[in-house]
């Protein structure tokens, strides 16, 4: 198997290259798909109600009422059967509900799908809307899809695809502490590079309050304190920012 | 820059030689810093970027040629017969599991009343003897035959999806499909001509009858192999084992949509028109014999597919082979 989950729970998907590199990708989750899937369902509908409104406007004017109804059945029967073949064809993988949120079908290895694996990951759509019972809450796909550590529907399973999130990352702009908290702190400091890491995630985070980011730091920034050293820190956020800080100057690279 | 650049035309043909080069050469040095960033903890960010960098560059480089790769229709369907002769086993199976249901469910029919009620409910019943007892060809035209059309299209394609996409458990539902669809429509037959309407609804079916009967039992068929494929599976892994049957599958499906798109032409517009019966039996005849001849000489002279050798080099095979004394 070439791609491997993460050891921690983590929807995260590394996959080896002929480089020896492992990149990283993450996977979607079903509530994502069932997202996309949604706003594909109402880009089929509005395609069909389009060409539903000209076909009508056509037969009424030339009294071909029958061929039209055939005509739009046939029609009901191409969206259902080939908009995502189509669609994944010519866009490398993503239909319009997946560009939207931004997935992109990839083989498992990680490489474009052709047009084998779009055929029968699409063939086994309608496997993967069918009920189980007739008053289930879920259809096939989803539950299949939860049970999966890839998120594979049955589709996905034949045909030996994944579905992964293309997140546009930029590098994000240094940011600059004033008046420089740092230099309080010792020119080397002895901390681990996990814990690096962890207290950069710890600072990006931008969804907490300072209040219950200060809660935080004040349960690790005291160790910290004691392992280097220093008096207990009184602002516990602004303590780790600074160490996190002095990890990131170029001048006093810790070992 | 070059990776937008080839991204947004048909991929590295769109690069010069030089710039192929420098790809190259960027791809080895981001490499070469992605594991820096990674060891050194210089930022998630930036290791962000550069795994999406990354990603896109190895899919840009090692997205394969497109020699062979190529989607041609024709080369699918010319395909099918041969693909079907190779699964021949599971399609004598799907026959019998179509047509011997269907030939008891007829014959009980037939001779029973309350057989067909037991099958049926009699109101489905009633529904097929008002809708081809008082059928008269002359009150069609082309709009409700285009209609019709329309209709069987998508009725007809939705039974023989199911008998195939159920087959995925283990084949077994396929088996059922089969079994209930060829009892019901036997039920359906020898009800239908012991009401007295035999000929009737035998003439209209003769046309269709072998195009639809035979794309039902292919995509049953197409089940019983997929379900078989999660079964024996010759050292590989099930899942391993039914995607490298994927393309075999791919090929019946295909031909089996194609027959009942003709099945559906037909039975929309030839089979309740007004030509006369004997017409209608001999072209059902015909049509039979057209059927059997396709499956049984189409596509002699192909090569065998590439996918196909491969699962005939089975990797069990050759470990059994070693451990022989």
């Amino acid at each position: 198997m070439v791609g491997r989950v993460s050891a921690p729970i983590d929807t995260v998907l590394g996959i080896d290259t002929p480089e020896h590199l492992l990149f990283r990708v993450r996977i979607a989750g079903p509530v994502r798909r069932l997202f996309a899937w949604t706003i594909d369902l109402m880009v089929r509908i509005f395609i069909f109600w389009a060409i539903a409104m000209v076909v009508g406007i056509i037969s009424a004017a030339t009294s071909l009422t029958g061929i039209g109804s055939g005509f739009v059945l046939l029609l009901v029967f191409a969206l259902d059967w080939f908009y995502f073949v189509v669609f994944e064809l010519i866009t490398g993988g993503r239909s319009p509900g997946k560009m939207w949120l931004k997935l992109r079908v990839v083989r498992e290895n990680g490489l474009p799908i052709t047009w084998r694996e779009s055929a029968l990951r699409n063939l086994l759509r309608a496997a993967d809307l069918m009920l189980l019972a007739a008053n289930a809450v879920l259809p096939l796909g989803p539950i299949v899809m939860a049970l999966d550590p890839k998120f594979r529907r049955l589709g996905d399973f034949v045909a030996g695809t994944i579905v992964v999130v293309e997140e546009p990352a930029k590098v994000q702009v240094q940011e600059t502490l004033a008046p420089d908290p740092t230099v309080d702190l010792p020119a080397g400091l002895p901390i681990h590079r996990d814990d690096l890491e962890a207290l950069e995630l710890f600072v990006h985070r931008a969804q907490m309050s300072d209040a219950r980011r200060e809660e935080l730091a004040r349960i690790v920034a005291p160790e910290y304190a004691r392992r280097l050293g220093l008096p207990e820190p009184k602002n516990a956020s602004g303590f780790l920012a600074a160490l996190w800080a002095r990890s990131q100057d170029p001048k006093r690279r810790m070992i | 820059m070059l990776l937008g650049k080839s991204e947004r035309s048909a991929g590295t043909k769109a690069l010069v030689p030089t710039e192929m080069r420098d790809l190259a050469e960027l791809y080895r040095s981001l490499a070469g810093d992605l594991m820096r960033v990674r060891r050194d903890k210089l930022g998630a960010d930036l290791e962000r970027y550069l795994d999406n960098l990354a990603s896109r560059a190895h899919n840009t480089l090692y997205a394969g040629s497109q020699v062979g790769n190529r989607f041609r229709a024709w080369d699918l369907l010319l395909d099918f017969p041969p693909a079907l002769r190779r699964a021949w086993v599971f399609f004598a199976i799907a026959m019998a599991c179509l047509y011997g249901p269907g030939l008891i469910g007829g014959v009980a029919a037939y001779n029973d009343e309350s057989y067909a009620l037991a099958v049926m409910s009699s109101d489905d019943l009633e529904k097929m003897e008002k809708m081809h007892g008082n059928s008269d060809p002359s009150q069609r035209d082309v709009n409700t035959d285009g209609a019709m059309t329309g209709f069987y299209v998508y009725n007809n394609v939705g039974i023989a999806f199911r008998c195939f996409a159920t087959g995925l458990a283990f084949g077994l539902g396929s088996l059922f499909y089969m079994i209930t669809n060829g009892l019901m429509m036997g039920v359906i037959f020898g009800h239908l001509a012991r009401m007295g309407i035999g000929p009737k609804i035998f003439s209209f079916a003769a046309m269709h009858s072998s195009w639809e009967l035979t794309a039902i039992v292919i995509s049953g068929s197409a089940g019983l192999q997929m379900g078989y494929s999660l079964v024996k599976t010759y050292g590989r892994t099930r899942l391993g084992n039914l995607r490298m049957h994927g393309l075999e599958l791919l090929r019946q499906v295909s031909g089996a949509a194609v027959f009942l798109f003709i099945a559906a032409g037909i039975e929309g517009n030839a089979s309740p028109s007004g030509i006369p019966r004997e017409a209608k039996y001999a072209l059902g005849i015909t049509f039979w014999i057209l059927v059997f001849l396709i499956l049984a000489l189409a596509g002699k002279r192909r090569p065998i597919p590439t996918d196909v050798l491969e699962l005939r080099a089975a990797p069990g095979d050759a470990i059994a082979r070693d451990s022989r004394p």
